[in-house]
């Protein structure tokens, strides 16, 4: 899972200049509480660039991750996904013409969604001595309440001011989306940069990386659902 | 009388001129010289001109600071910024020796650049004054009118570990043969912390007396590096300066360069360096040696750097052994296809990149090449098996018939940056959030360009590309004009590959390939570029106006965007050319041309260049 997240975090760094990705999240809750989660990597919009540099070797003193390295990080996703209780239905695309990757599941409570990060977090915390909650999603039955939780740790800083000024620019252009759907309606949202649909059933939550690596905006979410 | 009158007064000139040039100081069997000339600098870019740009600023600032306030211009520092500066290079058994002359006017503001703590460590002797660092084995050396910097680089690194009590992870065998004598000799059997303490002992009287050799070894050489510059400052030398190595005379020349760097004898100091490596076993290490003398035997490198009124150029003189010019010039005796320029138009074009070799010359050198390099290699079964192992390789080789694949001769041209229309994927969301996938387009730059290559094999080659167009599923396919077509993710182009004539032409515009193919491409090359590509073995051409100009702004950051602008106002073209081989000798330059106007000379143009471009 690790070795997913650091291939895709240099093929966006390879993006140099214009780069241009977007990182969808997307979860539609059932009212029990289980649901199905997709992630999208899409690429696609720098995938001219991606496809030159994917024929060298090395580009700025990173490896140029192959086709191969991309399919195998992909299988090593899904085998950990495997291993979580409550986490089925695994499923994983690539499309090479695009550059857009996807990982879905289902899972039968948001405890065995959280469960997804708990132990990658935990690990890097440990290592790199930073506080990022291990808890990322939870939900109350009894109030009802969905919650998305980010705390921002200084170290997202620190380390991005350490790359060279012209990696920094990858991250320019670059944004992350967030879309949660409910069964029911949603009363409330915390986040005031999130968006209620009109139907009541969704939120949308869309961030500039910048934003979220300069701890700007945050994308913490508390959703109050009526009952 | 009049001509002894006027001899008598060059000759004094000239006397006077040798006594202040630092040159005369510089031995004469030093193996490189580096020279700067501060006059022929001072003349393009006065001091003040300098001490007013962006970098002179800077630097003064810098100097300022540095010194505590007592060096405000370049003036205060003693330099004579109008004599000429060198480095030069000694190598002998202790290593390399590297020489730094600077001419001074004054030795006070040498003197006021010095930290207090650095005053006291100065040794008077005579007119002459020095310290030394004894660690980095350097001394620093003036008087009135010159300052040396002599460093000793040691290329032997026999005694070069160093001395750690606490981190002993291995030690040599000599002290554990002595630890182990030590604990077998000692009865009755000591308690543990005994033998730890006796170990210990045996390891620091070890490293103590390696530390005292490498001490004493130290000041010897710091010795031999101070009386070594003493020398230099008096230019006294028996066998004279360099001035008397006509070698050295030859390959500078009279010319007015700006700077000059000049390597005398690379065999000479590949002795030196495998003299050095190889702890003494010879300056015929393994015979090794004796191969390469024949090829670098007499070679020689000389650089000059010419700031003239409207070009920059590097010109660089390789000077090489009969025997090594024999190999190269069979490798570049190549043919430039003629046939190259009626696919090639000089209006539409941003530069160039041309190979004038001939594969038939380097199959048939090569061999013979390694094979005499290990002629003399003392290891009986290398020395057997490497011709053969190369005789073998020629005969299997068909020379001739490789070249008829592949001549040699490559001719390629970057046409153009074009901005093309790209597809690429990204999401819209309704009212509801939910997502659909949608196909939106951008605009973005890419290159485009035209390869050619030489060959005779056009049979081979459609037999090659219909093997393509069979196995690649759909990605290589040929149309009804004989163009192959080559369409991939993996390329942001479609490449069009076809042979006409004696040519295989690849390339990314489909338009021009179809002109190339039907005898109707609108070709102009003049003769500047005609000669340049023919004539050379080698060369490049960039024209920079038209590339800074093409230049994808989108995908510049702002700030970026008005220096681009600014270099493509001001930029002209770089031509990079190496020669043939002639008389033992190949001549490489590189030749930046400047504006015509806005600028006194090129090293002016430089320095508004830097002060238009940092910040």
């Amino acid at each position: 899972m690790k070795r997913f997240f650091n291939i895709f975090f240099l093929l966006f760094s390879f993006t140099l200049f214009s780069s241009c990705f977007e990182i969808l999240e997307e979860i539609n809750f059932n009212a029990d509480g289980s649901g199905k989660m997709l992630v999208t990597f899409n690429l696609s919009k720098s995938k001219s660039k991606i496809a030159s540099i994917m024929l060298l070797d090395s580009v700025n003193g990173y490896k140029v991750p192959s086709k191969e390295d991309i399919s195998i990080a992909l299988k090593e996703a899904k085998n950990h996904l495997k291993t979580i209780d409550g986490i089925s239905n695994i499923n994983t695309t690539k499309d090479f013409d695009n550059y857009i990757f996807t990982i879905s599941c289902d899972f039968s409570s948001t405890g065995n969604l959280d469960a997804v990060f708990k132990d990658l977090i935990s690990k890097h915390n440990k290592k790199s001595k930073t506080n990022f909650n291990t808890t990322n999603f939870s939900f109350n039955n009894s109030t009802n309440s969905f919650k998305r939780l980010f705390s921002y740790d200084a170290s997202i800083k620190r380390n991005f001011y350490k790359l060279n000024s012209e990696d920094r620019k990858i991250f320019e252009d670059a944004n992350y989306t967030s879309i949660y759907r409910f069964e029911n309606d949603v009363k409330q949202v915390s986040n005031a940069s999130a968006k209620v649909s009109p139907n009541k059933k969704a939120v949308f939550l869309k961030v500039d990386l910048m934003s979220l690596i300069l701890g700007k905006k945050n994308i913490a979410n508390t959703i109050q659902l009526s009952k | 009388m009049k001509k002894i009158l006027l001899f008598a007064y060059l000759f004094c000139i000239t006397l006077s001129i040798n006594a202040q040039d630092l040159v005369s100081k510089i031995p004469k069997d030093a193996k490189a010289v580096i020279s700067i000339k501060g006059k022929n600098i001072t003349e393009l870019v006065s001091i003040a001109e300098f001490e007013n740009s962006k970098v002179g600023k800077l630097l003064l600032e810098e100097l300022l600071r540095g010194t505590d306030g007592k060096v405000s211009n370049l003036n205060e520092l003693g330099i004579d910024l109008n004599s000429n500066f060198y480095y030069f290079m000694q190598s002998d058994s202790l290593g390399f020796k590297h020489n730094f002359l600077v001419p001074l006017k004054n030795k006070t503001g040498f003197e006021s650049l010095m930290p207090e703590r650095q005053k006291e460590k100065i040794i008077m002797d005579g007119d002459l004054s020095y310290f030394v660092d004894p660690y980095d084995s350097m001394v620093t050396m003036w008087n009135s009118n010159a300052l040396i910097v002599s460093i000793l680089q040691e290329t032997n690194s026999y005694d070069a570990y160093s001395y750690n009590d606490y981190n002993i992870e291995e030690a040599p065998a000599v002290v554990v043969e002595e630890i182990e004598e030590i604990e077998e000799t000692v009865e009755p059997e000591p308690a543990e912390e005994e033998v730890i303490e006796s170990t210990e002992q045996s390891y620091n009287d070890y490293y103590e007396k390696r530390r005292k050799e490498r001490e004493a070894k130290q000041m010897e050489a710091n010795k031999l590096l101070i009386a070594q510059a003493k020398t230099t400052m008096m230019g006294n030398y028996a066998s004279g300066s360099i001035l008397k190595n006509t070698v050295y005379l030859k390959a500078v020349g009279k010319s007015k360069d700006e700077a000059v760097a000049w390597i005398g004898d690379f065999s000479n100091l590949y002795s030196d360096i495998l003299r050095q490596a190889s702890y003494g076993l010879g300056t015929s290490y393994l015979g090794l040696y004796s191969g390469l003398e024949n090829f670098y035997g007499n070679m020689s490198i000389t650089s000059k750097l010419n700031f003239q009124e409207e070009q920059v150029s590097l010109k660089t003189s390789y000077v090489m052994s009969s025997e090594m010019s024999k190999y190269m010039e069979a490798m570049y005796d190549g043919k430039m296809n003629s046939d190259f320029f009626n696919y090639f138009n000089e209006d539409k074009m941003l530069g160039y990149f041309s190979v004038n070799a001939s594969t038939q010359g380097v199959l048939e050198a090569y061999p013979d090449m390694v094979a005499s390099m290990f002629k003399n290699y003392e290891d009986d079964e290398v020395a057997a098996f490497v011709p053969i192992g190369m005789r073998v390789l020629s005969l299997l080789l068909d020379e001739e018939g490789a070249a008829r694949i592949l001549r040699g001769d490559m001719l390629f041209v970057l046409t153009e940056m074009k901005e093309r229309e790209l597809s690429y994927t990204t999401y819209e969301y309704d009212e509801n959030y939910e997502r659909t996938e949608v196909t939106k387009t951008k605009k973005e730059t890419l290159p485009g360009f035209l390869m050619m290559v030489t060959s005779s094999e056009e049979d081979m080659f459609r037999k090659l590309m219909d093997i393509a167009v069979k196995e690649s599923r759909g990605e290589v396919t040929l149309n009804a004009n004989g163009i192959y077509q080559l369409n991939t993710n993996e390329l942001p182009f479609s490449l069009n590959v076809m042979f006409k004539d004696n040519t295989i032409l690849l390339g990314t515009s489909s338009e021009d390939m179809l002109a190339i193919s039907r005898g109707k491409f609108n070709s102009k090359v003049g003769g500047m570029h005609k000669k340049l590509i023919k004539k050379n073995s080698s060369a490049i051409y960039v024209n920079g106006q038209e590339i800074a100009a093409t230049f994808p702004r989108e995908i510049m950051p702002n700030d970026i965007k008005k220096r681009i602008d600014f270099v493509a106002e001001n930029t002209r073209d770089v031509v990079f050319k190496t020669s043939k081989i002639k008389n033992n000798t190949l001549e490489g330059e590189m030749i930046l041309n400047t504006p015509e106007k806005g600028h006194n000379n090129s090293l002016a143009y430089f320095l508004n260049m830097i002060n238009a471009l940092i910040d």
